[in-house]
């Protein structure tokens, strides 16, 4: 393997090291949660920390995140684009949600500052989401 | 000079957690502003995937290229898709979005307007790019109070 070249994906498109995926999965706040709901695709922004290799979000009981209406597995995705250089990067994943319910977690997440996108009255709810794949891509 | 509207000053509206919603103007030119949107939809395995692609909005469509193939190829047979862009402010969190419900399909680059100003996302693909349009059904949008978007034309 030619480290000059880094290795390409079958349309020709970088493919991002797992290190530099958990560096942009660190560093990126909003990401996208991606799930059926109701028999149809959905798709939502998020505000979200990545925390031991999952995506934490807070959300609310019954809000469309509630994750009793999220049936089984997500995908997630985070991007970044330049519209002037036409360059950018995404890193798209995989995996099932969990409710935090472990008193413990649940205040040791609620120390990390992070705000639901949209405020609901009914009670925080935190959904980890345990990706079990992981890839991202650099457009350039 | 002559005789001026007054403006309208229409109620703002929001949703039961606090968000304000955005009219159809707003939601319309927001997509036009906007270049990178995420298309999500049901895979052949019934897995849900969300793709980023730079896209145009034209006549009230969504265009964008793909060369996801398989991948893409079941949800452009007619499929139900939902399609989304967003912004927000790193420093403050606010932000606002936009979905799109509607159903996607496969179109003939010939049938389109050759004005329709988009190229595909990859200059290097190695693989032909398919032209793909959304029809929307539906749109809605969401914005935070204090995010920076004014929902001024609606």
């Amino acid at each position: 393997m030619d480290s000059m070249n880094p290795p390409t994906d079958h349309r020709g498109l970088e493919v991002l090291t797992p290190e530099e995926c958990d560096r942009l999965l660190e560093e990126t706040p909003i990401g996208r949660v991606a799930f059926l709901h109701a028999g149809e695709p959905q798709i939502l922004p998020v505000n979200y920390r990545y925390v031991e290799g999952s995506i934490v979000i807070r959300t609310s009981i019954g809000s469309k995140m509630d994750v009793a209406e999220m049936q089984g597995r997500f995908a997630f995705e985070i991007d970044d684009w330049d519209t002037d250089t036409e360059t950018g990067w995404s890193v798209l994943a995989h995996g099932i949600a969990t409710v935090v319910t472990d008193e413990d977690e649940v205040a040791r997440l609620s120390a990390l500052g992070l705000r639901p996108w949209a405020e609901e009255k009914t009670g925080d709810l935190w959904i980890r989401l345990i990706l079990d794949d992981v890839t991202g891509r650099r457009i350039a | 000079m002559g005789f001026e509207e007054p403006p309208v000053v229409r109620q703002r509206r929001f949703d039961e957690s606090g968000m304000e919603i955005l009219g159809e103007k707003t939601c319309l030119r927001l997509l036009h502003d906007q270049s990178l949107g995420r298309v999500a939809f049901i895979d052949v395995t019934g897995d849900p995937v969300a793709l980023p692609v730079t896209y145009r909005l034209r006549r009230g469509r969504i265009y964008f290229f793909s060369s996801e193939g398989a991948k893409l190829r079941a949800a452009t047979r007619g499929a139900r898709v939902c399609f989304e862009v967003d912004g927000w402010n790193p420093a403050t969190g606010d932000g606002w979005s936009v979905l799109v419900k509607g159903v996607c399909r496969a179109v003939d680059e010939r049938e389109v307007d050759p004005e329709i100003g988009i190229k595909p996302w990859l200059r290097t693909a190695l693989r032909p790019m398919k032209l793909v349009e959304i029809v929307p059904e539906e749109i809605t949008g969401r914005r935070l109070p204090s995010s920076p978007v004014a929902p001024d034309w609606d």
